[in-house]
């Protein structure tokens, strides 16, 4: 065992060396023949496209849901509009590792998805019916907003107690108000993002090869790898407490006042793994990121780079799934179980930011965590 | 495993060489000299002097209640910690855009905001302090006055010393050494400035509190830089520490960055371990004294602080369950904002001590302390 780990390490250096000296006459390993095209019409046709479809449908049911409790607010039409928001935040996490092109344009993802929420702006902004979205870097927009209005604006999760703040209110209408607002806000930008892809973007999408910056290779690389940061970093590391000496931050979970986090987290880390695998919703497996590491014939540690890549997925998705919802109060508990999760997770970054984009020619061009200033 | 990173070592420097044009290959030597002050060009650290001026008018402030009599303002407390200078009565002048609150450990800024409304409403008392009543309690030899809360705690030494923590050593240790601020640009030379890399290098040695020729001179040094003097005679830590800020800034400005880094190593440890001392130091005043509601009280007000303040290094010794557990065993309580030391004991104040010694490897000079 230990001669065969020997034999590994020498390997992989023998293998440094020789890419490390190549000549320019030599095969560029950049340019393999794997069909990038075939791959980003996988991409596209079964997994952008179907996710903005899905997205845009759950958010029209959103904004109808919204109409009507608007128009007509009763236990019933709040628990509907509930499941509404619930089902169009959840679709939100296989759309969430497109920001390029359409979605970038209009800043979809803070636009939708900046989280905590600031509350205090958000009542700031109903009393003084403050009802423009036109700043994508704000916390008091998108799916954030909308979980503290219809779950924790009275403070408490109680669908009665809720429901008062817009029947007894004083300022009733202004929170409808800003509720509509913030709903037609995220309609907006969803049915433009997926207006774009459906009637243009797509077809330029699966032309642009290559692996410069710009390409839909590097793109689709980059927005998972982004995505999937902000995934580590936002929904587990920061309220595990990880990132903050290990004080555990258990409000700043997404979905704090809903309560369903871990569903969100678990949504989330599949898509990233279907993005990966080029898997549609349904579980039919196209081409994806998988096989083109395989063309390559991509290796670490004794193993396939794509074996490491799926095993670390599914220790990442067993990791999470464990914790129970309301993650919040989970953590409250225990932080432990987060802790690991978010280890689970960090473990893949090296495979998936490193190894990957490096056996595929492609930069890493987003700059994550951007410090703030003295 | 060493021997496989060895190996790897091995082959790295075979993929190099083997690589190397017979032109392109003069491996720099990093050559500058350490100075023996911290005189080096372009240091300036003036926002870290102005939070520490504001601290200790704070300071002052808070401590002024231990004359009886003295009620203090809440809403002054909450100006001079967020720096609304219209309410917080500075007796020097600072820029609007300096503060501590928003300098202190995020989490636990709230945790002060409880704790200066605490101290102003048992400064409200016009009674002598005891067990159940805030109040001034005057040492059984009549020589030393504090304010105790209804708990027996001077919250004011434990908002000072858990500050000191959870701004000054934090913003230091958790904050510009970090990776987010100290892992930036040292090329651009700014005048007055340096590089952004020297730059937060500096605002790092601005918090802790000695003067540039320290520990030569040991005039004007507070709070850490004060601490660390008084533990210079167990711990050797004045040289050490100042060796490892000046060390650091040279290697920074010699583009020496494993230097560098071995010498944040040097300083974050030994700061953590003069706040070990200094906690170890409390307990056993607070033991030393245990018999005198005022001087034990002030004391171990004093440990709760520094063994609070441990938590906030990235690179921390010990947990924070480890934190909860010695605050626990001294204040009776997890929380600062709830510690009473009229019930503590000394078997209990014993054992902290011992956990502490044993946790930082100083058990033979626990009564040194």
């Amino acid at each position: 065992m230990k001669n065969l780990k020997l034999l590994i390490i020498l390997l992989l250096g023998g293998t440094f060396l020789l890419v490390s000296c190549k000549d320019d006459d030599e095969q560029d390993p950049c340019s393999s023949n794997f069909d990038q095209v075939a791959l980003f019409t996988n991409v596209a046709d079964n997994i952008i496209l179907p996710s903005y479809e899905e997205l845009n449908s759950a958010v029209e049911n959103l904004s109808t849901k919204t109409q009507n409790f608007v128009a007509t607010p009763t236990e019933n039409t709040l628990s509907e509009l509930q499941d509404a928001f619930k089902e169009a935040y959840l679709s939100w996490q296989n759309a969430a590792q497109f920001e390029f092109g359409p979605a970038e344009d209009v800043f979809l993802r803070n636009s939708l998805n900046n989280f905590p929420a600031n509350i205090s702006q958000i009542e700031f902004n109903v009393e003084n019916e403050a009802n423009n979205f036109d700043q994508p870097d704000t916390y008091d927009q998108g799916f954030p907003a909308l979980d503290y209005l219809l779950f924790g604006v009275a403070g408490s999760i109680d669908l009665a107690v809720t429901l008062q703040v817009y029947t007894e209110n004083s300022n009733k209408e202004k929170y409808k108000s800003y509720l509509n607002a913030v709903v037609s806000n995220i309609e907006t930008k969803v049915n433009e993002t997926n207006d774009k892809w459906t009637s243009s973007y797509r077809n330029s999408f699966i032309a642009r090869t290559g692996t410069a910056a710009g390409t839909s290779l590097s793109q689709i690389i980059n927005g998972w790898n982004e995505n999937y940061e902000l995934f580590k970093r936002n929904k587990i590391g920061v309220p595990s407490g990880v990132l903050d000496l290990n004080f555990p931050l258990p409000t700043k979970v997404e979905a704090y006042y809903s309560g369903i986090s871990s569903s969100l987290a678990v949504a989330a880390l599949n898509a990233s793994l279907r993005l990966y695998l080029g898997m549609d919703g349904d579980g039919n497996n196209g081409i994806g990121l998988d096989d083109f590491l395989e063309e390559v014939d991509a290796e670490k540690n004794g193993k396939t780079l794509d074996a490491v890549i799926q095993e670390q997925f599914a220790s990442a998705i067993n990791a999470v799934a464990a914790l129970p919802d309301p993650l919040s109060a989970s953590i409250e508990n225990d932080e432990t179980p987060t802790v690991l999760a978010y280890n689970e997770i960090t473990k893949q970054v090296v495979n998936i930011k490193t190894d990957l984009p490096s056996v595929l020619c492609i930069s890493i061009t987003y700059v994550d965590n951007p410090s703030d200033s003295d | 495993m060493k021997s496989q990173i060895f190996l790897l070592f091995i082959a790295g420097l075979l993929a190099f060489s083997s690589c190397k044009k017979d032109d392109d290959m003069e491996i720099e030597e990093p050559t500058y000299t350490i100075p023996t002050t911290y005189n080096f060009e372009n240091v300036s650290y003036g926002g870290q002097t102005q939070r520490i001026g504001m601290l200790t008018e704070m300071k002052a402030y808070m401590k002024s209640a231990n004359t009886s009599g003295t009620a203090l303002d809440a809403s002054k407390l909450a100006a001079m910690f967020a720096n609304d200078a219209a309410n917080a009565g500075w007796a020097a002048t600072y820029e609007d855009s300096k503060q501590i609150r928003s300098k202190t450990f995020g989490p636990v800024q709230v945790t002060f905001d409880d704790l200066l409304v605490d101290l102003a409403a048992a400064s409200q008392s016009t009674v002598a302090g005891t067990d159940g009543t805030a109040g001034v309690v005057t040492s059984n030899d009549g020589a030393k006055n504090y304010l105790l809360d209804d708990q027996g705690v001077e919250l004011g030494q434990v908002i000072e010393k858990s500050l000191m923590g959870a701004l000054l050593y934090y913003q230091s240790a958790g904050v510009y050494f970090e990776s987010g601020k100290i892992d930036t640009d040292n090329e651009t030379v700014t005048a007055e400035r340096g590089t952004e890399m020297e730059h937060a290098f500096d605002e790092a040695f601005g918090y802790f509190g000695v003067p540039i020729d320290f520990p030569t001179n040991t005039d004007n040094i507070v709070f850490w830089g004060n601490y660390s003097n008084g533990r210079d005679d167990v711990l050797e830590s004045n040289k050490t520490i100042m060796d490892g800020f000046l060390k650091g800034r040279a290697a920074i400005s010699g583009k020496d960055i494993l230097a560098r880094d071995e010498a944040i190593k040097t300083v974050r440890d030994g700061w953590e371990l003069v706040i070990a001392g200094t906690a170890l130091h409390y307990l056993n005043s607070g033991l030393g004294n245990f018999a005198d509601n005022s001087r034990r009280g002030h004391a171990l007000s004093e440990a709760i602080g520094f063994v609070y303040s441990l938590q906030f290094s990235p690179t921390k010794t010990i947990t924070n369950a480890q934190v909860e557990e010695l605050l626990t065993l001294i204040g009776g309580s997890a929380s600062i904002l709830e510690s009473n030391l009229y019930n503590v004991t000394e078997a209990n104040l014993n054992s902290a001590k011992d956990k502490l010694a044993d946790w930082y490897g100083v058990t033979d000079q626990k009564d040194e302390f």
